[in-house]
């Protein structure tokens, strides 16, 4: 990493802290990405003083290029910033844009993914229709994407994995938290065969509030999703309405349709389907990424 | 085998359906001209300080509200100016798609309004910060909606206030050409104050265009101004639907097709 873009990204990380005008961190990442620089909107914000003084922001800054160094010397884990190649493209056409994504295992500016989503009280049709999806993705050289919960997120990462796949685990808690406890070897291999994704800071909790903001993260990051079995207040299901928000085609089973009243009234939705097997689930994603791969731009005679 | 234009009101629908919305046309809760929410009056501040200019465009239709901070909002701007090439591409193919749909299914009910068919389109370049052909320009030409020329070029030997309405803004290349008599269609991408594209119809008129009218991709939208936000959430619930007319607010204004 050149020493211009620690500047670049330690400006970005004073932004972030500072929060001027009350800006939003996707609204930061947004006015950053359009500019391809943190230090344009910086100069924005904050005009150079005319006696050359910086004012109390400068220290802030002093203090993000402190951070950045150590977040980029730790062997623990890599960042990256919208600022970054490396940025998964998918992610950035999304309003909800997370500035910085702190990683284990490898991830990729550019791969087709798909979301396995669903609850973590699951009852074993859902977990084994969670594998097998799973499965036919990674027939597909498709990555799947969950959550890294128990029951449904446990069932697809489990299956990715078992046969092979590349799995890419997006949490809801800093990377260097393990939420639950108990999924502490699930991570460790999804991160070694794919890769771990938080949007956090390093050491943040998990919150009540972190989880909508993964999904929508994990919506951002895939071609769709795809959301086997959930309950009335799933997170699942606001993965489901946030990718109908962005745009992303949502898959759900007729486990969801039947059991919720969210599936019933999302099903009428843009870009929502409703498979009645594995088989047929797998069809739609085969549409899916077929229409994604051939643009057909429209012409006028 | 599904038409041309199926396909693209599938494609359309599918990727951006769930976040775009139909511009809504009441009076009293939109302004007449721009679609933009008033409260009670027939039209919004900007739009009915302007209304003496002669020369205005006859009719101004937006397609969708782009709403500050949400997705159609980030749309409307990053498809122009996001560092990525491939974001930019990704936000294209959405507006391409909704102009595409927007001509070939209202630009007639336009025409049912104005009374005569569309003879010319042109394409609004944005005026400042970009070199090269704007990218809305680059957009309309790839999909065969204007021409090479005659084109709409912004000018640099005048000067002008920010959101004055004044045919000085632009010039027409080449300056030759006469639309006497002819109805002539402004694309645009997204309408704020609409005083660069109300600017480019008082050219069009200088250059003899009888009819002009606007087309405009998106109406932008802060949702922290006055009592947007309350418009959004009672007003703006509905999926997008590429078949609901932007002219009149419901069903296409008879013959429809």
């Amino acid at each position: 990493m050149t020493e211009h873009n620690a500047h670049e990204n330690a400006t970005l990380l004073a932004l972030l802290r500072l929060r001027p005008n009350s800006m939003g961190w996707p609204e930061i990442a947004a006015e950053v990405a359009l500019r391809g620089s943190a230090t344009a909107l910086w100069d924005e914000i904050y005009p150079a003083a005319l006696d050359g003084m910086g004012g109390s922001e400068d220290t802030t800054r002093s203090e993000a290029e402190h951070t950045w160094t150590q977040w980029t010397a730790s062997s623990d884990f890599d960042v990256i910033s919208v600022l970054d190649d490396r940025y998964p493209v998918a992610l950035k056409q999304i309003h909800q844009i997370p500035p910085l994504l702190f990683t284990r295992g490898e991830l990729r500016p550019i791969e087709t993914a798909v979301s396995v989503v669903g609850s973590r009280d699951a009852t074993n049709e859902g977990l084994r229709i969670a594998a097998n999806v799973a499965r036919g993705l990674v027939d597909r050289h498709i990555t799947v994407l969950s959550g890294l919960a128990t029951g449904i997120d446990t069932a697809a990462h489990r299956a990715t994995l078992d046969a092979g796949g590349r799995p890419v685990g997006v949490i809801g808690t800093g990377i260097l938290r393990t939420y639950p406890a108990a999924s502490k070897d699930l991570h460790r291999e999804v991160a070694a065969a794919g890769a771990l994704v938080s949007q956090f800071l390093p050491d943040a909790p998990p919150q009540k509030h972190s989880f909508p903001m993964r999904n929508a993260t994990m919506s951002g990051l895939g071609l769709a999703s795809v959301v086997v079995e959930a309950g009335e207040h799933s997170g699942a299901r606001i993965q489901a309405r946030v990718a109908v928000e962005h745009g992303r085609p949502v898959v759900l089973t007729d486990l969801v349709v039947q059991r919720t009243q969210w599936g019933q009234a999302l099903r009428d939705r843009p870009g929502v389907f409703v498979a009645a097997s594995t088989a047929e689930v797998m069809r739609i994603i085969d549409r899916i990424v077929e229409v994604a791969e051939e643009p057909a731009l429209p012409v006028l005679h | 085998m599904a038409s041309p234009i199926e396909q693209q009101t599938r494609r359309l629908v599918v990727a951006a359906g769930g976040y775009l919305r139909n511009i809504i046309r009441e009076s009293g809760i939109t302004c007449a001209t721009c679609t933009t929410p008033v409260d009670g009056y027939t039209r919004c501040w900007r739009c009915n300080n302007d209304a003496a200019i002669p020369g205005l465009a006859d009719i101004v239709v937006p397609l969708t509200y782009a709403i500050a901070h949400t997705q159609s909002g980030q749309v409307m701007r990053q498809y122009k100016d996001d560092a990525s090439q491939q974001v930019r591409a990704a936000h294209t193919a959405v507006i391409r798609r909704l102009l595409y749909l927007g001509i070939v299914k209202h630009e007639q009910c336009i025409e049912q309004i104005v009374g005569k068919p569309v003879g010319r389109r042109f394409a609004i370049p944005s005026s400042t910060g970009r070199a090269g052909v704007h990218p809305f320009v680059t957009l309309a030409r790839d999909m065969n909606a204007v021409d090479e020329d005659p084109q709409l070029i912004p000018r640099t030997d005048t000067s002008f206030g920010e959101r004055e309405v004044t045919a000085a803004r632009f010039t027409l290349s080449p300056t030759s050409i006469r639309l006497d008599g002819q109805h002539v269609m402004i694309l645009d991408d997204t309408w704020t104050t609409g005083s660069r594209t109300q600017s480019a119809a008082l050219l069009l008129r200088q250059h003899g265009a009888a009819h002009v009218s606007i087309m405009a991709v998106s109406r932008w939208i802060e949702p922290g101004f006055g009592d947007n936000k309350t418009f959004i959430r009672q007003r703006l619930g509905n999926d997008f639907n590429p078949d609901h007319c932007p002219v009149t607010g419901s069903t296409c204004p008879a013959p429809g097709r």
